[in-house]
């Protein structure tokens, strides 16, 4: 036993010696044998219904053969049958169902279409006609544009860092060595500027005008710059290696929020250098989720780090126009949350073992009621910006 | 095994099988999910397992494989920051504070040389045992150890007290 492996034992021992908070067995086989036999439910419902199918004379092979849309409930391969049941309290959101039975993923659109996704996509972004599924940020995997219509359409093999503007129509992507920016148009990806690309990183934002470029390592940055495409090619700012800013998202007013070692929160403007246009210090902001800016701008949500939560992260929202005088979350809600904001007031979170409606007034967590979402754990589809 | 039996197990083990889910992905929220997932796969096969025995290792197996697969997916699209929430220790040794960031290292590593860690360094597993968890050799098991190790000992090494790791 190295001094390493030594040290990491302890370590290990170390975080896990006191849960912050109580552990909760009370329901958990509960809530296991439910999902079970709903799980169970499902795959005798699909038998049956993919024997009537293929009795009927083998509708079910032209028509797999030929979509992958299904009714909901999704994750089901048989794609027939049974009247949808009706959500009680639709969230306006668009989500993704990550199944507790490893069948495929799918997407509940706010519309109460059941989409299968095509592989298995580490993100979906929706965008304004239909939905982006990509690989792991930084490494070129397929990656297709769902269409609102259904259709699919690959994107470039070799894509990868693909971003999506606030409009959620104009994308930026580095793909073949270059760095590109386009437009979801027509069924089309058009490429509208072109640049070759620096030996590693790309986009990690884009607010329509900027490129916010870069390669995370390690909670910093290895480098970071900015491409601004109307001012032709990219090229390299000195100094701009092992920088600690770590850019969260773009504003609809075309800036970029960010976070600087000792829980910094600042506002860059692109055009000018990223100048820092306003700052904040002392918040123990933690890590962010996607889609952290609400779609009017005015409120940031967040993982945040109470002084007296024992290192615990909850979700937390932060005003924009008054954080930088208060320098205190606007609310802190009574855990971590995976979110998405529903509205400009509104979040949707995702604990795991449901769906909750979180709002600026109040801390408590309204239930959302979506009838399936037992089958897995759904999560809020990231929004562009 | 009938349900009780499920319950049973549950409230015995759950607790041990949530503190391995935590160090495998890193957040108690997390690993609320990913130990009720597994619960739920674990129950789903329940009748075929068979023994007591049989059923932890069944367990431990779909938190580790379901942490390393589409749950280490869903994860990545989280950004953190480059100054992470200090963790109070008790003592404020030196030492302390290197093992804490130790652990904010290991966070950072890929889902499956996390996962050999928490399974060599925390449960103690044999490299067999960790092999056929993972569903992966006894080899890959050595390499990525090693190359978990190593990363760890590059991140920390200009940090770790003198004489700590010497």
């Amino acid at each position: 036993m190295t001094p390493t492996e030594d040290d990491l034992r302890r370590s290990l021992n170390r975080q896990v010696a006191v849960p912050p908070t109580a552990p909760e067995t009370q329901g958990r086989a509960d809530r296991a044998i439910g999902a079970a036999r709903t799980i169970r439910r499902r795959r005798a419902l699909a038998v049956g219904a993919a024997a009537l199918v293929l009795a009927a004379g083998g509708v079910f092979a032209a028509t797999r053969g030929t979509s992958r849309d299904v009714p909901l409930p999704p994750a089901d391969p048989v794609p027939t049958v049974g009247p949808t049941p009706p959500l009680t309290d639709s969230p306006r959101l668009d989500l993704v169902l990550f199944p507790r039975d490893d069948r495929d993923i799918s997407l509940w659109s706010a519309e109460k279409r059941g989409i299968v996704l095509p592989k298995t996509p580490a993100h979906v972004v929706k965008v304004a006609d239909g939905w982006l599924t990509l690989g792991d940020y930084g490494v070129p995997e397929p990656s297709f544009w769902v269409r609102s219509t259904l259709e699919r359409v690959p994107l470039p093999a070799d894509i990868s860092h693909v971003v999506v503007a606030p409009d959620g129509r104009r994308v930026a992507w580095r793909s073949d060595g270059r760095l590109a920016t386009g437009t979801l148009r027509d069924g089309k990806l058009v490429t509208e500027n072109q640049t070759p690309a620096p030996a590693e990183g790309g986009p990690l934002a884009y607010t329509g005008q900027a490129v916010y470029l870069g390669r995370p390592n390690n909670g910093g940055m290895e480098w970071h710059d900015i491409w601004v495409p109307a001012r032709g090619a990219y090229a390299s700012t000195p100094g701009q290696v092992g920088d600690q800013t770590t850019v969260l998202a773009p504003t609809p007013d075309g800036k970029f929020l960010a976070v600087r070692p000792g829980g910094c929160l600042v506002l860059l403007d692109p055009l000018d250098g990223l100048r820092t246009v306003k700052s904040v210090c002392g918040l123990a902001v933690g890590a962010l989720r996607d889609q952290p800016v609400s779609p009017d701008g005015r409120y940031l949500a967040a993982m945040f780090t109470p002084a007296d939560s024992g290192g615990a992260s909850h979700a937390a929202v932060f005003d924009l126009g008054t954080v930088w005088e208060t320098a205190k979350p606007l609310i802190v809600y009574g855990r971590g949350y995976d979110v998405a904001w529903e509205s400009a007031g509104t979040l949707l979170g995702s604990d795991g073992t449901g769906l909750v409606r979180l709002r600026l007034e109040s801390v408590e967590p309204v239930v959302v009621r979506a009838p399936g979402v037992d089958l897995g754990i759904a999560r809020p589809v990231r929004q562009p910006g | 095994m009938d349900e009780q039996d499920f319950r049973d197990f549950v409230a015995a083990r759950s607790p041990a099988l949530l503190r391995t889910a935590y160090l495998l992905v890193g957040d108690w929220h997390r690993a609320e999910d990913l130990l009720q997932t597994a619960l739920t796969k674990t129950y789903l096969a329940w009748r075929r397992l068979g023994r007591i025995e049989a059923v932890e290792a069944y367990t431990r197996k779909v938190l580790v494989n379901t942490a390393t697969s589409w749950w280490r997916r869903q994860w990545t699209g989280e950004r953190p920051t480059a100054d992470l929430p200090d963790t109070p220790g008790p003592d404020g040794l030196d030492a302390l504070v290197v093992r804490d960031e130790l652990w904010q290292q290991v966070r950072q590593l890929p889902a499956r040389q996390r996962a050999v860690l928490v399974l060599r360094y925390y449960e103690d597993q044999s490299e067999a045992e960790t092999a056929r968890l993972l569903g992966v050799s006894v080899g890959t098991v050595k390499s990525q150890t090693s190359r978990a190790l190593g990363t760890l000992r590059v991140q920390l090494g200009t940090r770790i007290p003198e004489g700590m790791d010497r």
